[in-house]
Protein backbone atom coordinates (compact mmCIF):
# COMPACT_ATOMS: atom_id res chain seq x y z
CA UNK A 1 0.00 0.00 0.00
CA UNK A 2 1.16 3.23 -1.10
CA UNK A 3 -1.42 6.07 0.43
CA UNK A 4 0.76 9.42 1.28
CA UNK A 5 -1.52 10.28 4.15
CA UNK A 6 -0.09 13.52 4.65
CA UNK A 7 0.63 14.73 1.73
CA UNK A 8 -3.44 13.97 0.91
CA UNK A 9 -4.38 15.49 3.96
CA UNK A 10 -2.45 18.55 2.85
CA UNK A 11 -4.41 18.90 -0.04
CA UNK A 12 -7.34 18.35 1.44
CA UNK A 13 -6.64 21.57 3.73
CA UNK A 14 -5.79 23.46 1.32
CA UNK A 15 -8.52 23.05 -0.96
CA UNK A 16 -11.35 22.81 1.39
CA UNK A 17 -10.36 25.57 4.13
CA UNK A 18 -7.84 27.98 3.30
CA UNK A 19 -9.17 27.98 -0.50
CA UNK A 20 -13.01 28.26 0.49
CA UNK A 21 -13.93 24.69 -0.40
CA UNK A 22 -15.96 24.30 2.34
CA UNK A 23 -18.67 26.41 1.02
CA UNK A 24 -19.23 23.68 -1.80
CA UNK A 25 -19.76 21.23 1.25
CA UNK A 26 -22.24 23.38 3.09
CA UNK A 27 -24.13 23.15 0.02
CA UNK A 28 -23.73 20.18 -0.24
CA UNK A 29 -25.60 19.41 3.28
CA UNK A 30 -28.32 21.76 3.07
CA UNK A 31 -29.57 19.95 -0.14
CA UNK A 32 -29.09 16.80 1.53
CA UNK A 33 -31.02 17.74 4.52
CA UNK A 34 -33.69 19.34 1.87
CA UNK A 35 -34.01 16.01 0.14
CA UNK A 36 -34.12 13.89 3.21
CA UNK A 37 -36.39 15.83 5.55
CA UNK A 38 -38.57 16.51 2.67
CA UNK A 39 -38.52 13.58 1.36
CA UNK A 40 -39.47 12.02 4.45
CA UNK A 41 -42.59 14.71 5.31
CA UNK A 42 -43.65 13.65 1.71
CA UNK A 43 -43.65 9.96 2.43
CA UNK A 44 -45.11 9.92 6.07
CA UNK A 45 -48.30 11.69 4.52
CA UNK A 46 -48.20 9.33 1.02
CA UNK A 47 -47.46 6.17 3.58
CA UNK A 48 -50.25 7.31 5.89
CA UNK A 49 -52.83 7.57 2.69
CA UNK A 50 -51.88 4.13 1.28
CA UNK A 51 -51.72 2.74 4.47
CA UNK A 52 -55.20 3.60 5.03
CA UNK A 53 -56.21 3.13 1.59
CA UNK A 54 -54.73 -0.81 1.89
CA UNK A 55 -56.93 -1.27 5.35
CA UNK A 56 -60.28 0.09 4.04
CA UNK A 57 -63.13 -2.49 4.71
CA UNK A 58 -63.75 -4.43 1.84
CA UNK A 59 -66.34 -3.50 -0.64
CA UNK A 60 -66.79 -2.82 -4.22
CA UNK A 61 -65.96 0.44 -4.04
CA UNK A 62 -62.52 0.71 -2.06
CA UNK A 63 -61.51 -2.67 -4.24
CA UNK A 64 -60.31 0.08 -7.04
CA UNK A 65 -58.65 2.38 -4.14
CA UNK A 66 -57.26 -0.81 -2.45
CA UNK A 67 -55.92 -1.97 -5.71
CA UNK A 68 -54.08 1.18 -6.47
CA UNK A 69 -52.34 1.15 -3.34
CA UNK A 70 -50.91 -2.18 -3.77
CA UNK A 71 -49.85 -1.33 -7.00
CA UNK A 72 -48.28 1.76 -5.83
CA UNK A 73 -46.32 -0.07 -2.96
CA UNK A 74 -45.31 -2.92 -5.65
CA UNK A 75 -43.60 -0.63 -8.21
CA UNK A 76 -42.15 1.37 -5.82
CA UNK A 77 -40.43 -1.21 -3.78
CA UNK A 78 -39.70 -3.07 -6.52
CA UNK A 79 -37.70 -0.79 -8.25
CA UNK A 80 -34.63 0.82 -7.07
CA UNK A 81 -34.26 4.63 -6.00
CA UNK A 82 -31.58 5.11 -8.70
CA UNK A 83 -34.07 3.95 -11.61
CA UNK A 84 -36.86 5.86 -10.11
CA UNK A 85 -34.93 9.03 -10.26
CA UNK A 86 -33.73 8.33 -13.99
CA UNK A 87 -36.91 7.70 -14.94
CA UNK A 88 -38.37 10.70 -13.13
CA UNK A 89 -36.23 13.18 -14.66
CA UNK A 90 -34.63 12.03 -18.16
CA UNK A 91 -38.02 9.81 -19.27
CA UNK A 92 -41.28 11.48 -17.47
CA UNK A 93 -39.69 15.34 -17.33
CA UNK A 94 -39.30 15.59 -21.43
CA UNK A 95 -42.10 13.75 -22.24
CA UNK A 96 -44.47 15.87 -19.80
CA UNK A 97 -42.51 18.66 -21.90
CA UNK A 98 -41.18 20.48 -19.02
CA UNK A 99 -37.89 22.07 -20.19
CA UNK A 100 -36.51 24.14 -16.83
CA UNK A 101 -37.11 22.30 -13.61
CA UNK A 102 -35.45 22.49 -10.42
CA UNK A 103 -33.53 19.24 -10.13
CA UNK A 104 -33.28 19.46 -6.23
CA UNK A 105 -37.43 19.76 -6.18
CA UNK A 106 -37.89 16.60 -8.21
CA UNK A 107 -35.13 15.01 -6.56
CA UNK A 108 -37.54 15.24 -3.20
CA UNK A 109 -40.51 14.56 -4.58
CA UNK A 110 -39.32 11.74 -6.27
CA UNK A 111 -37.64 9.99 -2.72
CA UNK A 112 -41.05 11.45 -0.93
CA UNK A 113 -42.46 9.09 -3.26
CA UNK A 114 -40.15 6.05 -3.32
CA UNK A 115 -40.30 6.53 0.91
CA UNK A 116 -43.78 6.56 0.62
CA UNK A 117 -44.71 2.80 -0.56
CA UNK A 118 -41.77 1.46 2.46
CA UNK A 119 -43.53 3.88 5.11
CA UNK A 120 -46.97 2.67 3.90
CA UNK A 121 -45.72 -0.97 4.90
CA UNK A 122 -44.59 0.64 8.58
CA UNK A 123 -47.57 2.70 9.23
CA UNK A 124 -49.74 -0.76 7.82
CA UNK A 125 -47.78 -2.24 10.05
CA UNK A 126 -48.27 0.15 13.32
CA UNK A 127 -52.25 0.17 12.46
CA UNK A 128 -52.46 -3.75 12.68
CA UNK A 129 -50.74 -3.39 16.05
CA UNK A 130 -53.03 -1.37 17.58
CA UNK A 131 -56.06 -3.75 19.41
CA UNK A 132 -59.25 -4.01 17.26
CA UNK A 133 -61.24 -3.17 20.62
CA UNK A 134 -60.12 0.41 19.69
CA UNK A 135 -61.73 1.12 16.58
CA UNK A 136 -64.71 -1.33 18.27
CA UNK A 137 -64.83 1.48 20.67
CA UNK A 138 -64.67 4.11 18.28
CA UNK A 139 -67.63 3.29 16.10
CA UNK A 140 -69.89 1.62 19.15
CA UNK A 141 -69.28 5.41 19.95
CA UNK A 142 -71.07 6.65 16.37
CA UNK A 143 -67.79 8.01 15.13
CA UNK A 144 -67.54 6.96 11.24
CA UNK A 145 -64.80 4.62 10.15
CA UNK A 146 -62.49 7.45 8.83
CA UNK A 147 -62.93 9.73 12.17
CA UNK A 148 -62.01 6.97 14.42
CA UNK A 149 -59.35 5.79 12.06
CA UNK A 150 -57.54 9.31 12.11
CA UNK A 151 -58.26 10.42 16.03
CA UNK A 152 -57.91 6.98 17.35
CA UNK A 153 -56.07 4.63 15.61
CA UNK A 154 -53.77 6.64 13.72
CA UNK A 155 -51.83 8.80 16.77
CA UNK A 156 -51.58 5.02 18.74
CA UNK A 157 -50.18 3.38 15.36
CA UNK A 158 -47.84 6.48 14.53
CA UNK A 159 -46.59 5.76 18.11
CA UNK A 160 -45.97 1.96 17.74
CA UNK A 161 -44.17 2.76 14.49
CA UNK A 162 -41.73 5.54 15.64
CA UNK A 163 -38.85 2.94 15.90
CA UNK A 164 -39.40 1.80 12.26
CA UNK A 165 -40.35 5.25 10.95
CA UNK A 166 -36.74 6.88 12.56
CA UNK A 167 -35.29 4.19 10.95
CA UNK A 168 -36.96 5.22 7.55
CA UNK A 169 -35.40 8.44 8.23
CA UNK A 170 -31.98 7.34 9.01
CA UNK A 171 -32.11 5.21 5.37
CA UNK A 172 -33.11 8.49 3.39
CA UNK A 173 -30.91 10.45 4.46
CA UNK A 174 -28.00 8.33 3.15
CA UNK A 175 -30.02 7.13 0.05
CA UNK A 176 -30.13 10.84 -1.30
CA UNK A 177 -26.16 10.02 -1.94
CA UNK A 178 -27.17 9.48 -5.11
CA UNK A 179 -29.21 12.56 -6.19
CA UNK A 180 -25.87 13.55 -7.88
CA UNK A 181 -27.15 11.15 -11.15
CA UNK A 182 -29.55 14.32 -11.43
CA UNK A 183 -27.44 16.74 -11.34
CA UNK A 184 -27.93 17.69 -7.97
CA UNK A 185 -25.44 18.67 -5.81
CA UNK A 186 -25.37 17.20 -2.65
CA UNK A 187 -22.65 16.08 0.43
CA UNK A 188 -21.54 13.11 -2.02
CA UNK A 189 -21.14 14.96 -5.24
CA UNK A 190 -19.36 18.20 -2.75
CA UNK A 191 -17.20 15.81 -1.44
CA UNK A 192 -16.16 14.31 -4.56
CA UNK A 193 -15.45 17.70 -5.87
CA UNK A 194 -12.49 18.23 -3.39
CA UNK A 195 -10.37 16.10 -4.52
CA UNK A 196 -7.71 18.06 -5.81
CA UNK A 197 -5.18 15.10 -5.56
CA UNK A 198 -6.28 12.70 -8.05
CA UNK A 199 -6.66 10.20 -4.90
CA UNK A 200 -10.07 10.92 -3.37
CA UNK A 201 -9.93 8.78 0.04
CA UNK A 202 -9.49 11.75 2.40
CA UNK A 203 -12.49 12.87 0.88
CA UNK A 204 -14.58 9.84 0.99
CA UNK A 205 -13.47 9.04 4.45
CA UNK A 206 -14.61 12.63 5.61
CA UNK A 207 -17.63 12.35 3.69
CA UNK A 208 -18.52 9.12 5.83
CA UNK A 209 -17.65 10.64 8.65
CA UNK A 210 -20.38 13.23 8.44
CA UNK A 211 -23.04 11.32 7.57
CA UNK A 212 -22.31 8.79 10.63
CA UNK A 213 -22.47 12.31 12.19
CA UNK A 214 -25.62 13.10 10.88
CA UNK A 215 -26.89 9.58 11.25
CA UNK A 216 -25.88 10.19 15.18
CA UNK A 217 -27.81 13.25 15.09
CA UNK A 218 -31.13 12.04 13.72
CA UNK A 219 -30.93 9.03 16.20
CA UNK A 220 -30.55 11.02 19.40
CA UNK A 221 -33.64 13.43 17.63
CA UNK A 222 -35.86 10.25 17.13
CA UNK A 223 -34.81 8.97 20.81
CA UNK A 224 -35.50 12.29 22.13
CA UNK A 225 -39.24 11.73 20.30
CA UNK A 226 -39.60 7.90 20.96
CA UNK A 227 -39.65 9.45 25.02
CA UNK A 228 -41.84 12.10 24.82
CA UNK A 229 -44.32 10.30 23.43
CA UNK A 230 -44.60 7.38 25.56
CA UNK A 231 -44.50 9.33 28.75
CA UNK A 232 -48.01 8.63 29.07
CA UNK A 233 -47.71 4.97 29.12
CA UNK A 234 -46.18 2.90 32.18
CA UNK A 235 -43.33 1.06 30.60
CA UNK B 1 -12.82 -19.14 26.16
CA UNK B 2 -15.06 -17.30 24.06
CA UNK B 3 -13.63 -13.75 25.08
CA UNK B 4 -9.86 -14.46 25.25
CA UNK B 5 -10.40 -16.07 21.37
CA UNK B 6 -12.38 -12.39 20.20
CA UNK B 7 -9.81 -10.34 22.41
CA UNK B 8 -6.96 -12.49 20.20
CA UNK B 9 -8.87 -11.63 17.02
CA UNK B 10 -9.02 -7.90 17.94
CA UNK B 11 -5.45 -7.82 19.18
CA UNK B 12 -3.88 -9.69 15.60
CA UNK B 13 -6.16 -7.06 13.57
CA UNK B 14 -5.33 -3.95 14.81
CA UNK B 15 -1.50 -5.24 14.92
CA UNK B 16 -2.33 -6.44 10.91
CA UNK B 17 -3.51 -2.71 9.99
CA UNK B 18 -0.77 -1.05 11.86
CA UNK B 19 1.69 -3.04 9.85
CA UNK B 20 0.10 -2.19 6.78
CA UNK B 21 -0.50 1.27 6.88
CA UNK B 22 2.89 1.90 8.17
CA UNK B 23 5.21 -1.27 6.81
CA UNK B 24 4.30 -1.18 3.29
CA UNK B 25 5.49 1.75 0.72
CA UNK B 26 9.59 1.48 0.24
CA UNK B 27 8.79 1.10 -3.41
CA UNK B 28 9.55 4.46 -5.55
CA UNK B 29 6.43 6.35 -5.64
CA UNK B 30 7.18 8.21 -8.94
CA UNK B 31 5.58 7.71 -12.60
CA UNK B 32 6.17 8.61 -16.00
CA UNK B 33 4.81 9.75 -18.58
CA UNK B 34 6.13 7.62 -22.96
CA UNK B 35 4.43 10.73 -25.16
CA UNK B 36 4.24 8.58 -27.75
CA UNK B 37 1.25 8.96 -29.69
CA UNK B 38 -0.25 5.15 -29.92
CA UNK B 39 -3.37 5.80 -31.38
CA UNK B 40 -5.63 7.54 -33.40
CA UNK B 41 -6.55 10.86 -32.97
CA UNK B 42 -9.02 11.81 -31.40
CA UNK B 43 -11.12 14.76 -30.96
CA UNK B 44 -13.00 16.70 -28.10
CA UNK B 45 -15.86 19.39 -29.10
CA UNK B 46 -18.27 21.14 -27.31
CA UNK B 47 -21.76 19.73 -27.30
CA UNK B 48 -24.79 21.61 -28.20
CA UNK B 49 -28.52 21.24 -28.09
CA UNK B 50 -29.83 20.30 -31.94
CA UNK B 51 -32.05 23.24 -31.81
CA UNK B 52 -29.75 25.60 -30.89
CA UNK B 53 -27.76 26.29 -34.31
CA UNK B 54 -27.46 29.85 -33.56
CA UNK B 55 -24.86 28.95 -30.25
CA UNK B 56 -23.03 26.65 -32.34
CA UNK B 57 -22.53 29.21 -35.24
CA UNK B 58 -21.26 31.64 -32.54
CA UNK B 59 -18.93 29.23 -30.95
CA UNK B 60 -17.70 27.70 -34.14
CA UNK B 61 -16.33 31.18 -35.18
CA UNK B 62 -15.08 32.44 -31.73
CA UNK B 63 -12.92 28.90 -31.94
CA UNK B 64 -11.65 30.07 -35.25
CA UNK B 65 -11.15 33.66 -33.98
CA UNK B 66 -9.44 32.72 -30.94
CA UNK B 67 -7.88 29.60 -32.26
CA UNK B 68 -4.38 30.78 -30.81
CA UNK B 69 -5.74 31.48 -27.31
CA UNK B 70 -7.50 28.12 -26.86
CA UNK B 71 -4.04 26.62 -27.75
CA UNK B 72 -1.86 29.26 -25.18
CA UNK B 73 -5.01 27.40 -22.59
CA UNK B 74 -4.11 24.50 -23.74
CA UNK B 75 -0.35 24.95 -23.05
CA UNK B 76 -0.70 26.66 -19.66
CA UNK B 77 -2.68 23.40 -18.20
CA UNK B 78 -0.92 20.67 -19.78
CA UNK B 79 2.84 21.00 -20.21
CA UNK B 80 5.05 18.25 -20.70
CA UNK B 81 4.14 15.98 -17.89
CA UNK B 82 7.78 16.81 -16.06
CA UNK B 83 6.93 20.37 -15.76
CA UNK B 84 3.45 20.19 -15.74
CA UNK B 85 1.35 22.91 -12.79
CA UNK B 86 -0.41 21.18 -10.94
CA UNK B 87 -1.69 24.58 -9.14
CA UNK B 88 -3.65 27.30 -10.93
CA UNK B 89 -5.84 29.91 -9.40
CA UNK B 90 -9.97 29.54 -9.96
CA UNK B 91 -10.98 30.98 -12.82
CA UNK B 92 -12.96 34.54 -12.37
CA UNK B 93 -16.82 35.28 -12.45
CA UNK B 94 -17.43 31.56 -12.69
CA UNK B 95 -20.55 30.21 -10.46
CA UNK B 96 -21.90 27.56 -9.66
CA UNK B 97 -25.32 26.87 -11.44
CA UNK B 98 -28.63 27.12 -8.98
CA UNK B 99 -31.82 26.52 -10.04
CA UNK B 100 -32.88 29.97 -9.65
CA UNK B 101 -30.92 30.90 -13.06
CA UNK B 102 -33.41 28.48 -14.80
CA UNK B 103 -34.50 30.13 -18.31
CA UNK B 104 -32.30 33.11 -17.03
CA UNK B 105 -31.00 34.57 -20.18
CA UNK B 106 -27.77 36.17 -18.09
CA UNK B 107 -26.21 32.70 -17.98
CA UNK B 108 -24.48 30.66 -20.16
CA UNK B 109 -24.78 27.14 -18.34
CA UNK B 110 -22.31 24.69 -18.52
CA UNK B 111 -22.52 20.92 -18.17
CA UNK B 112 -19.19 19.63 -16.85
CA UNK B 113 -18.27 16.61 -14.76
CA UNK B 114 -15.75 17.88 -12.02
CA UNK B 115 -12.95 17.00 -10.93
CA UNK B 116 -11.13 15.96 -14.22
CA UNK B 117 -8.05 17.46 -14.35
CA UNK B 118 -6.54 18.81 -16.41
CA UNK B 119 -10.14 20.11 -17.81
CA UNK B 120 -12.51 20.72 -14.78
CA UNK B 121 -11.40 20.70 -10.97
CA UNK B 122 -12.22 22.97 -8.48
CA UNK B 123 -9.93 25.61 -6.52
CA UNK B 124 -11.79 26.51 -3.26
CA UNK B 125 -15.48 27.33 -4.30
CA UNK B 126 -14.00 28.35 -7.83
CA UNK B 127 -13.59 26.46 -10.55
CA UNK B 128 -10.70 26.20 -13.31
CA UNK B 129 -9.72 24.04 -15.90
CA UNK B 130 -8.71 24.41 -19.97
CA UNK B 131 -12.79 23.46 -20.06
CA UNK B 132 -13.82 25.89 -17.63
CA UNK B 133 -11.95 28.99 -19.61
CA UNK B 134 -13.24 28.24 -22.86
CA UNK B 135 -16.48 28.39 -21.39
CA UNK B 136 -15.37 31.62 -19.96
CA UNK B 137 -14.30 32.78 -23.67
CA UNK B 138 -18.07 31.62 -24.81
CA UNK B 139 -19.62 33.55 -22.17
CA UNK B 140 -17.65 36.31 -22.53
CA UNK B 141 -18.27 36.76 -26.09
CA UNK B 142 -22.34 36.31 -25.54
CA UNK B 143 -22.19 38.73 -22.73
CA UNK B 144 -23.46 36.37 -20.07
CA UNK B 145 -22.09 34.63 -17.04
CA UNK B 146 -20.62 31.11 -16.76
CA UNK B 147 -22.99 28.55 -14.58
CA UNK B 148 -21.25 25.45 -14.15
CA UNK B 149 -23.87 22.45 -13.33
CA UNK B 150 -22.29 19.35 -12.18
CA UNK B 151 -23.95 16.64 -14.49
CA UNK B 152 -23.13 12.94 -14.26
CA UNK B 153 -20.78 12.36 -16.99
CA UNK B 154 -22.31 9.80 -18.98
CA UNK B 155 -26.06 11.86 -18.84
CA UNK B 156 -23.83 15.27 -20.27
CA UNK B 157 -25.43 14.91 -23.54
CA UNK B 158 -28.78 14.22 -22.57
CA UNK B 159 -28.63 17.12 -20.58
CA UNK B 160 -27.90 19.41 -23.19
CA UNK B 161 -30.11 17.80 -25.28
CA UNK B 162 -33.14 17.93 -23.13
CA UNK B 163 -32.32 22.01 -22.68
CA UNK B 164 -30.41 21.50 -18.95
CA UNK B 165 -27.38 23.08 -20.21
CA UNK B 166 -26.62 25.42 -22.71
CA UNK B 167 -23.16 23.55 -23.95
CA UNK B 168 -21.63 20.34 -22.39
CA UNK B 169 -17.72 20.80 -22.31
CA UNK B 170 -16.43 18.01 -19.88
CA UNK B 171 -13.44 16.69 -22.53
CA UNK B 172 -15.70 15.36 -24.64
CA UNK B 173 -14.62 13.02 -27.55
CA UNK B 174 -16.61 13.54 -30.80
CA UNK B 175 -17.97 9.91 -31.65
CA UNK B 176 -21.07 9.01 -34.17
CA UNK B 177 -22.94 7.73 -31.26
CA UNK B 178 -23.04 11.28 -29.44
CA UNK B 179 -24.10 12.65 -32.60
CA UNK B 180 -27.00 11.06 -32.27
CA UNK B 181 -28.40 13.30 -29.38
CA UNK B 182 -26.17 16.76 -29.78
CA UNK B 183 -24.30 18.59 -32.15
CA UNK B 184 -20.78 18.80 -31.70
CA UNK B 185 -18.87 21.97 -32.43
CA UNK B 186 -15.42 22.12 -34.07
CA UNK B 187 -12.62 20.10 -32.17
CA UNK B 188 -11.06 22.00 -29.81
CA UNK B 189 -7.88 19.56 -28.80
CA UNK B 190 -7.10 16.60 -30.18
CA UNK B 191 -5.96 13.75 -28.08
CA UNK B 192 -3.89 10.40 -28.12
CA UNK B 193 -3.15 7.75 -26.20
CA UNK B 194 0.11 7.47 -24.56
CA UNK B 195 1.83 4.77 -21.99
CA UNK B 196 2.29 5.57 -18.00
CA UNK B 197 4.82 3.54 -16.43
CA UNK B 198 6.93 4.07 -13.05
CA UNK B 199 9.92 6.16 -13.77
CA UNK B 200 12.68 3.72 -13.44
CA UNK B 201 10.62 1.74 -16.20
CA UNK B 202 13.45 1.76 -19.36
CA UNK B 203 11.69 -0.65 -21.61
CA UNK B 204 9.86 1.93 -23.61
CA UNK B 205 12.66 4.87 -23.55
CA UNK B 206 13.30 6.66 -26.97
CA UNK B 207 11.13 4.62 -28.99
CA UNK B 208 9.09 5.57 -32.05
CA UNK B 209 5.09 4.95 -32.32
CA UNK B 210 5.75 1.44 -34.51
CA UNK B 211 8.62 0.57 -31.73
CA UNK B 212 6.21 0.52 -28.58
CA UNK B 213 3.45 -1.23 -30.49
CA UNK B 214 6.11 -4.11 -31.47
CA UNK B 215 7.31 -4.75 -27.75
CA UNK B 216 4.06 -4.31 -26.80
CA UNK B 217 2.95 -7.32 -29.28
CA UNK B 218 5.87 -9.39 -28.21
CA UNK B 219 5.16 -9.24 -24.41
CA UNK B 220 5.26 -11.91 -22.33
CA UNK B 221 1.80 -13.20 -22.48
CA UNK B 222 -0.78 -12.58 -19.61
CA UNK B 223 1.24 -8.73 -18.96
CA UNK B 224 -1.13 -6.66 -16.96
CA UNK B 225 -2.51 -3.42 -18.32
CA UNK B 226 -4.77 -0.97 -16.90
CA UNK B 227 -7.01 1.85 -18.11
CA UNK B 228 -10.50 3.41 -17.31
CA UNK B 229 -13.27 1.52 -18.44
CA UNK B 230 -14.99 2.05 -21.29
CA UNK B 231 -12.23 4.94 -22.66
CA UNK B 232 -10.29 4.93 -25.52
CA UNK B 233 -7.49 3.70 -23.59
CA UNK B 234 -9.39 0.37 -22.83
CA UNK B 235 -9.98 -0.14 -26.07
CA UNK B 236 -6.34 -0.08 -26.98
CA UNK B 237 -6.00 -2.64 -24.79
CA UNK B 238 -8.74 -5.25 -25.74
CA UNK B 239 -8.91 -4.04 -29.42
CA UNK B 240 -12.72 -3.14 -31.04
CA UNK B 241 -12.71 -4.64 -34.35
CA UNK B 242 -16.35 -5.45 -34.12
CA UNK B 243 -17.68 -2.50 -33.62
CA UNK B 244 -18.16 -0.49 -37.14
CA UNK B 245 -17.90 3.01 -35.51
CA UNK B 246 -15.21 2.47 -33.33
CA UNK B 247 -11.72 3.30 -33.70
CA UNK B 248 -10.37 -0.01 -35.35
CA UNK B 249 -7.89 -1.11 -32.72
CA UNK B 250 -6.60 -4.84 -33.13
CA UNK B 251 -5.82 -4.91 -29.28
CA UNK B 252 -3.41 -6.72 -27.87
CA UNK B 253 -4.34 -10.70 -27.33
CA UNK B 254 -1.09 -11.03 -25.20
CA UNK B 255 -2.07 -8.57 -22.51
CA UNK B 256 -4.05 -8.98 -19.77
CA UNK B 257 -6.61 -5.83 -19.44
CA UNK B 258 -7.52 -4.92 -15.35
CA UNK B 259 -10.39 -2.76 -15.56
CA UNK B 260 -10.68 0.74 -12.91
CA UNK B 261 -13.11 3.26 -12.45
CA UNK B 262 -10.67 6.17 -13.31
CA UNK B 263 -7.31 6.33 -14.99
CA UNK B 264 -5.77 7.71 -11.72
CA UNK B 265 -7.04 4.62 -9.92
CA UNK B 266 -5.15 2.59 -12.63
CA UNK B 267 -1.98 4.69 -11.88
CA UNK B 268 -1.96 4.52 -8.49
CA UNK B 269 -2.49 0.64 -8.58
CA UNK B 270 0.16 0.13 -11.24
CA UNK B 271 2.55 1.86 -8.41
CA UNK B 272 0.86 -1.13 -6.11
CA UNK B 273 2.55 -3.64 -8.87
CA UNK B 274 -0.85 -4.83 -9.97
CA UNK B 275 -0.60 -4.05 -13.59
CA UNK B 276 2.46 -2.88 -15.98
CA UNK B 277 1.67 0.01 -17.65
CA UNK B 278 -1.59 2.10 -18.01
CA UNK B 279 -2.85 3.63 -21.34
CA UNK B 280 -4.39 7.01 -20.77
CA UNK B 281 -5.49 10.59 -22.99
CA UNK B 282 -1.99 12.29 -22.86
CA UNK B 283 -3.44 15.59 -21.58
CA UNK B 284 -5.11 13.58 -18.66
CA UNK B 285 -1.83 11.35 -18.23
CA UNK B 286 0.94 14.17 -17.57
CA UNK B 287 -1.99 15.84 -14.88
CA UNK B 288 -2.04 12.23 -13.16
CA UNK B 289 1.70 12.22 -13.33
CA UNK B 290 2.77 15.82 -12.55
CA UNK B 291 -0.13 15.18 -9.46
CA UNK B 292 1.52 11.91 -8.25
CA UNK B 293 4.66 12.56 -8.28
CA UNK B 294 4.32 15.41 -6.34
CA UNK B 295 3.22 13.02 -3.60
CA UNK B 296 6.32 11.05 -3.59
Amino acid sequence: MNIPWSHLWEKFKLQVFEQGGYHTILDGLKNTLIIAIGGFIIGIILGAVLAILQLLPNNKVTKVLRGFAKGYVGVFRGTPIVVQLLLGWYVLKPILGIRSASALLWGMVIFGMNSGAYVSEIIRGGILSVDKGQMEAGRSLGLSYMKTMFKIVLPQAFKNSLPSLGNELIAIVKETSVAGFISVVDLQVAFKQQDTAYNPIICYLMLALVYIVLVLLFTALIKLIERRMRASDNR
Amino acid sequence: MKKVLSLLAVLVITVTCAFALVGCGESSARVKVIDVNLSEIEHYGIAVSKTNNDLLTTINDLLEEKADDVDAIIAKYIGTGEDTETDFPAVEGVVTYTDSMAGNNNYLVMATDAPFEPYEFRVGNGYAGIDIEIGKMIANKLGKTLAIKQTQFDTICTVVNQGGADIGLAGLTITETRRATVNFSTPYQDAYQVLVVPAENTTFDNKTSAEILEILRNMEEGTKAGSQAGTTGAFFIIGDMEDEDGFGFEGFPNLEYKSYTTHADAVRDMLNGSVEFCVVDNAVAKSIVAEINKAS
